[in-house]
């Protein structure tokens, strides 16, 4: 992992992991995991608003306090940690649509989109 | 029998030991919110809204797994439990298919009456959407995955009380979806005894009746409290 690595798409792949790896008994891992997965993968196609930024704090929260078990109590980490070392990077996904990394490809904007 | 004192919400509250701090609170007019306990069955705590403070404990504690001991101080209803109790719902909402306006239990729907009690009146998540195939080939009842909150109660029901064990969870994570037998279609269950129990303890409209309109199903939970009551006082015997 180097610069080159972006920091949103490591994030997204270890919620990803844990996405597959969650057991579905309690809700804030069956489901949380999914929506945590949502707002990464549309952050790193240029379509997250900054609200989902907040509410994937949030999530990050509700899983660490409230999962049954460890596999969701830690899944927020990756998030966590590159939203307290890398906030520049999530920034320039939503606010300026670009990846710093060079990894993620956008999907097209409405003023890209031809007529 | 011992006696356990204890503080819940600032009040003063008795309890017998072994007692989960969940079933004292609500003998005392203490409501914590819930999907998946149900008076008579065992607990899973897997809905994760009875979470409740505990002093002295870094996490917060499933109320319907902890006994009550002597001395605790216990708090159901802070605005950190508000609010992750907030989001857990929207996450149910947002999971599945919760249409209450073609739903058979809308207005006797537990994850629709907490909902409102909670004051959620928008989900803030994006809805997922999943296809999911209905099973209506039992000739009295339908089950319908897109309501289903896997609180599993329709599957401790059945191998608690009825001692059947038809229903059981397949899958896992996001994909866990109810089953009859080995996954074979209700209406050719070999296990199902056709008894209805299912039906009366699901919290939402995923098993219902046939021949139900929107807003038709009421479930009725009395029976579940007479049959374990019966059971532990062994009043069929003998």
């Amino acid at each position: 992992m180097d610069d080159t690595s972006c920091m949103v798409d490591v994030a997204r792949f270890f919620m990803e992991f844990c996405m597959d790896e969650s057991c579905g008994k309690c809700i804030p891992c069956r489901a949380g995991t999914v929506q945590m997965h949502d707002i990464l993968q549309r952050i790193t196609t240029g379509e997250a608003s900054p609200a989902e930024l907040d509410m994937l704090k949030t999530l990050g929260t509700l899983l660490r306090e409230t999962s049954l078990c460890g596999l969701s109590q830690t899944a927020p980490n990756p998030v966590v940690s590159t939203l307290k070392y890398f906030p520049e990077e999530y920034e320039a996904h939503i606010r300026e649509r670009r990846c710093p990394a060079r990894q993620c490809k956008f999907a097209p904007g409405e003023e890209e989109v031809p007529a | 029998m011992s006696v356990r004192t204890l503080q819940i919400d600032g009040e003063m509250v008795t309890g017998t030991e072994g007692d989960s701090i969940f079933t004292v609170a609500w003998e005392h007019g203490i409501q914590i919110p819930r999907l998946c306990h149900v008076g008579g069955l065992s607990n899973v705590g897997a809905c994760r809204l009875c979470l409740v403070e505990v002093e002295g404990q870094k996490n917060l504690q499933a109320s319907c797994l902890v006994p009550v001991e002597e001395g605790m101080i216990v708090r159901t209803d802070t605005p950190r439990l508000a609010s992750h109790r907030k989001l857990i719902v929207e996450l149910l909402l947002a999971e599945r298919n919760h249409v209450c306006a073609v739903c058979v239990a809308n207005g006797g729907c537990e994850l629709q009456a907490l909902a409102v009690k909670l004051g959620i009146d928008h989900v803030r998540l994006r809805y997922q959407f999943p296809h999911f195939k209905e099973d209506t080939s039992h000739e009295r009842f339908g089950l319908d995955h897109h309501r289903c909150i896997l609180c599993t109660r329709c599957v401790r029901v059945c191998d608690e009380v009825e001692g059947a064990h038809t229903w059981d969870v397949a899958g896992r994570g996001v994909h866990s979806m109810i089953i009859s037998d080995l996954g074979e279609p209700w209406g050719t269950s070999e296990t199902c005894t056709g008894c209805g129990k299912c039906i009366q303890v699901c919290p939402t409209g995923a098993l219902f009746e046939k021949g139900k309109g929107i807003a038709d199903m009421h479930k009725d939970r009395g029976f579940l409290k007479y049959i374990v009551t019966a059971r532990e006082k062994k009043q069929w015997i003998g």
